[in-house]
């Protein structure tokens, strides 16, 4: 199991031994709401919106900005990071397969959708306030919450984004319609 | 990476709005006032539940944007996290408010039978279900993690102590295999 708080520290924890395998960053400062965590595909590491810095409490609401992928076994970070949000990250989504990787900011409205394995951003959507999102169970639907109304919105994510992380399917379905 | 390139193609996209559930106007009204603080699909993506800090949790068929409204339950306390088990059997719910115990719960779906997982001392800020079904991760601003049984309501392990901030997320997709 793994737990991170205030996008300053991540702990991977050993529940049969209950210890503490690993950790990075101390926490301290960091914002709120949280953003979540999640093991990649075969557990080999992890993705978290993390701020690496020593911010004083004034300026910590304005991060973390970026999101990382950490090696389960080192806590080393893994390739690039995910680099675009300019304010504080406060929604996360990966896809069932780890292909997808979705974030939002509250404070530079955006929602942004990024290939995992090649860190490209696909598309960033201008949204006012988006505050957290989930993708569908099948990844292909996103739906999200905002600050200022009690509403959850619900979209279909655009075909050709869709066709850029899965273009087997999308070759299949136009194979289907043709016969 | 050079945000430059990609971002003009990017924003010629345009989400395809499917539909918008929700939506009560807000207003001064302390009991009108409530925000979407946790969502979560049901996992055949036909139906959605979402957390309010108005003490509920609610529930929508996602084929006629209606409300499901004997899914619409009353908490003790803000509803911080919700979260639906992969069988659609059971609905999790996390939460608390400021100076207050914490509150964890779990709702058959079909019975509206609640059980409570008592231990955490402050607000349960995020949960996750085991892929088995029998298992949840509840993490808490009372600095720990905890690992239950989902049936049975008992702690499993923890309380695992995260330093002396609050834990902000937890992540189960490794429980089963290692407390096996």
């Amino acid at each position: 199991m793994k737990s991170g708080y205030l996008g300053r520290c991540l702990e991977i924890w050993d529940i049969q031994a209950q210890k503490l395998d690993g950790r990075v960053g101390t926490g301290g400062g960091g914002t709120w709401p949280d953003t979540p965590v999640f093991w990649t595909t075969e557990d080999r590491s992890i993705v978290a919106a993390f701020s690496f810095e020593d911010v004083d409490d004034s300026a910590s609401h304005q991060s973390p900005t970026t999101i990382y992928e950490f090696d389960s076994s080192t806590l080393e970070t893994v390739g690039a990071p995910f680099e675009g949000h300019t304010v504080r990250i406060t929604g996360l989504a990966l896809s069932f397969d780890c292909a997808l990787l979705a974030s939002t900011s509250d404070f530079d409205n955006t929602i942004k959708l990024w290939a995992f394995e090649s860190r490209q951003l696909l598309v960033s959507f201008d949204v006012h306030e988006p505050r957290i999102l989930i993708l569908s169970p099948n990844s292909r639907q996103l739906a999200y919450t905002t600050f200022d109304t009690s509403r959850i919105h619900l979209y279909d994510i655009p075909p050709d984004i869709l066709a850029r992380i899965w273009p087997e399917q999308a070759t299949s379905s136009v194979c289907i319609f043709n016969a | 990476m050079a945000p430059g390139s990609t971002w003009s193609a990017a924003t010629a996209n345009k989400l395809v709005d499917v539909m918008t559930l929700g939506g009560e106007q807000r207003t001064n009204d302390k009991e009108e006032e409530s925000d979407f603080q946790s969502i979560s699909y049901f996992l055949d993506g036909k139906k959605m539940i979402g957390g309010l800090t108005n003490n509920s949790f609610r529930g929508w068929d996602l084929q006629t944007g209606e409300e499901i409204v004997k899914a619409r339950f009353v908490c003790e306390q803000e509803v911080r996290a919700v979260a639906v088990s992969s069988d659609s059997q059971r609905v999790i719910t996390g939460g608390g408010d400021w100076n207050n115990l914490g509150e964890l719960k779990a709702y058959e779906v079909e019975t509206g039978t609640m059980k409570t997982f008592d231990g955490h001392s402050d607000t349960v800020d995020c949960i996750d279900i085991s892929v088995d079904n029998k298992l949840l991760a509840s993490g808490s601003h009372d600095h720990t993690a905890r690992i239950w049984d989902l049936n049975t309501a008992k702690l499993v392990a923890g309380p695992f102590e995260c330093g002396d901030g609050y834990v902000g997320a937890v992540d189960s997709r490794k429980i089963r295999r290692s407390l096996q």
